[in-house]
């Protein structure tokens, strides 16, 4: 049985006019406590697809400006917790890291499973109780560059966001939350709640290719990388446990600029994700989907009807194209 | 909106009685006789609700089968689909002209040849001709829209065809022949095998469907890698390619006489016989389809046909086994090989 369909909505994109990790994640902070979206429609965090964000601004890494943002989904049976989190701090403030480990002025990415109440983000358990993911890293220093663009979007689950390079040289994502519909609910192949939990970056080495749904799989953010700094895509291990297993796409799905229905709407090819390590099947992208070539960051609609918002490698031309469904 | 969910029903397998086009044409029409499936489910008569049970008529000339033809179940009210009817036809001696084969192919169309059997669909059918001259006629069915044949496999006289497996379900039907052992397995059907995904007038046909046939083709037998493939030089079922010999995946576009062809979308990695949930479940990954234009790794083809119809990407299995969850049928695969595990589709029961 599949989960309930998600509903991807927009909010206002900002661009960046900082110079620092923790001006970015201020920005961040306020994209994610507005109360409309980019269309101008009513945002109330914790309903419908719109999460509740606060910030983390008492770290002893530097006291009294913002080292994290912290946010749960609006549908969160499972007390999930996420945590975008980074200081400028030339060493490791601390805290339990996953694949990689810390670098300053990057931002990092983690969850937490069974959530109490967060403390921070570089304590052993940064939500008191529950299952913690430990950290990775989600984009490239680059981001922390005035004039960067920044597309988040979100839903009742998940949350994805889209750092566009000023000039559109580089895309970079992260996303987290229930993004994965095992399609079955069986224990083994699914929390209690029938979800798989988990976080992608596109890491802190590169940005995604226009070519990322087809070309070498450990060139894509839907593969987890072993060298720091690689794309990951990872879920929790089901149960009250806090280890995770990574995940890597079942297909290379090359598409082009021509790849619609014939009356000329979208189509939408479900993505299949299955463990690397074992080989098992993990399940497919819930409300994602492999679409027709495209720009990333844009709003895919016909006479006002928006079918869904875009993912590629490409901020400036066409590339592969994930279509977040609206 | 998804159309209806099809349940796919097994046959037991027949041991041909001859490695002729005949005796290939009479196993699949006596399929038609048998009251009971594999499973030892009674198969419903074509008029009962929810019935798979085709129906399927042979053409003779001088005493030999020469063709059979087939149709799906009449489907209850009010999802009234459009009539079709499916022919495989072949002899071994070339008829005085004809038949006609498809040849809006792109690139080379297939040629009749003796000892070979080909398969056709026709759209709002007539009066089947028969007697022997039907099967080459211009249009076998007298009236309605006949997609021209293209090539089912290889001639008798280069392959040895041991062993007939056949499903059925509502709206589509699958053989396969295999040789000695299983060790070589050549898959074709027909029906409405797409779901389109989509209600739009110009997705589909007016009943919502889209209706396809499909064959190894005359070049080969069906790759063990049939789902991984990059495709250049590959044989297997639901792919459509346009060059000579080649396998053949046809759909009508709606509307219309023209057939165009289709192939699966993605070329599929992670494939194993370790591909299964974790706690033990088949997995059912949905078949993505193209349709003509777009540029792929299989030739030039333009835009998306939706998924096949309850026939998903599974596990890699032995062809024509019964996948079974304790008491339960969950499906059957359909797979290049009967002694060595291979890329595989399950057919959902």
């Amino acid at each position: 049985m599949a989960l309930p369909v998600l509903n991807w909505r927009l909010l206002t994109p900002r661009t960046f006019s900082g110079s620092t990790i923790n001006d970015l994640l201020n920005m961040l902070a306020s994209m994610g406590q507005s109360t409309t979206y980019a269309d101008n429609s009513p945002r109330v965090p914790g309903t419908n697809s719109a999460w509740t964000w606060n910030i983390d601004n008492a770290n002893a890494v530097q006291p009294g400006v913002t080292t994290a943002i912290y946010g749960v989904p609006p549908i969160n049976a499972l007390n999930m917790g996420y945590i975008i989190s980074g200081s400028t701090a030339a060493s490791s403030p601390g805290g339990t890291y996953n694949t990689d480990t810390y670098n300053q002025n990057l931002l990092l990415l983690s969850m937490n499973k069974n959530s109490g109440t967060y403390t921070t983000w570089t304590n052993a358990a940064p939500f008191t109780t529950g299952q913690f993911s430990g950290m990775i890293r989600g984009t490239r220093i680059t981001v922390i560059t005035a004039g960067n663009s920044f597309y988040w979007y979100e839903c009742e689950e998940a949350f994805i966001i889209i750092c566009v390079l000023a000039g559109g040289s580089s895309v970079q994502t992260l996303m987290a939350g229930a993004l994965v519909d095992p399609l079955s609910s069986a224990a083994a192949n699914a929390e209690t709640d029938g979800r798989l939990y988990s976080v992608l970056s596109s890491g802190s080495s590169t940005g995604l290719s226009t070519s990322f749904l087809s070309s070498t799989l450990t060139d894509t953010p839907f593969y987890s990388g072993t060298t720091n700094g690689d794309a990951h895509f990872f879920t929790f291990n089901v149960g009250a446990v806090s280890t995770t297993r990574n995940m890597r796409r079942m297909a290379a799905m090359t598409a082009s600029n021509t790849f619609t229905l014939a009356s000329g709407k979208p189509v939408l090819v479900p993505y299949q994700m299955n463990f690397q390590s074992t080989g098992q099947y993990a399940g497919q992208l819930r409300s994602m989907y492999v679409s027709k070539n495209g720009t990333t960051a844009t709003a895919w609609n016909d006479n006002g009807t928006i079918y869904g918002y875009t993912l590629t490698g490409s901020a400036t031309g066409s590339g592969e194209m994930l279509l977040f469904q609206y | 909106m998804p159309l209806p969910t099809l349940t796919w029903r097994a046959f037991p397998p027949v041991v041909l009685a001859a490695n002729t086009t005949a005796a290939i044409l009479d196993a699949i029409q006596a399929n038609s006789s048998v009251a009971t499936y594999a499973d030892g489910t009674p198969r419903q008569p074509a008029g009962t609700p929810g019935s798979t049970s085709w129906t399927w008529s042979k053409e003779q000339s001088g005493g030999v089968t020469v063709a059979a033809y087939g149709s799906p179940p009449p489907v209850v009210l009010p999802d009234v689909t459009i009539p079709t009817s499916y022919i495989i036809a072949g002899a071994s001696s070339l008829p005085p002209s004809g038949p006609t084969m498809l040849t809006t192919l792109a690139t080379t169309p297939d040629s009749n040849a003796v000892n070979r059997l080909n398969i056709a669909m026709v759209k709002n059918p007539g009066a089947y001709i028969g007697g022997g001259v039907g099967w080459y006629a211009a249009n076998p069915f007298t009236s309605g829209s006949f997609s021209g044949y293209v090539n089912l496999t290889q001639a008798t006289t280069a392959v040895t065809f041991v062993t007939l497996r056949m499903w059925e379900c509502q709206e589509a039907f699958i053989c396969q022949l295999l040789t000695a052992g299983g060790a070589a397995s050549y898959p074709f059907g027909g029906g409405a095998l797409i779901d389109p995904l989509s209600t739009t007038a110009t997705d589909d046909e007016t009943d919502g469907r889209l209706y396809s046939i499909f064959s190894v083709g005359s070049g080969g037998a069906m790759s063990t890698t049939t789902l991984s493939n990059t495709g250049a030089s590959q044989y297997g079922p639901f792919i459509g390619r346009t060059g000579a010999n080649n396998s053949r995946f046809q759909t009508f576009t709606p509307g219309t006489a023209v057939t165009v062809p289709h192939t699966r979308f993605g070329v599929w990695s992670g494939l194993s016989s370790s591909l299964v949930s974790p706690n033990g479940d088949l997995p059912k990954i949905p078949f993505p389809l193209y349709a003509t234009g777009t540029t792929t790794t299989f030739g030039t083809v333009l835009g998306a046909a939706g998924q096949l119809r309850q026939i998903y990407i599974t596990r890699n299995s032995l062809a024509g086994t019964a996948w079974t969850n304790g008491a339960t049928t969950v499906g059957y695969l359909l797979g290049a090989n009967q002694t060595a595990a291979a890329e595989a589709m399950l057919l959902a029961y």
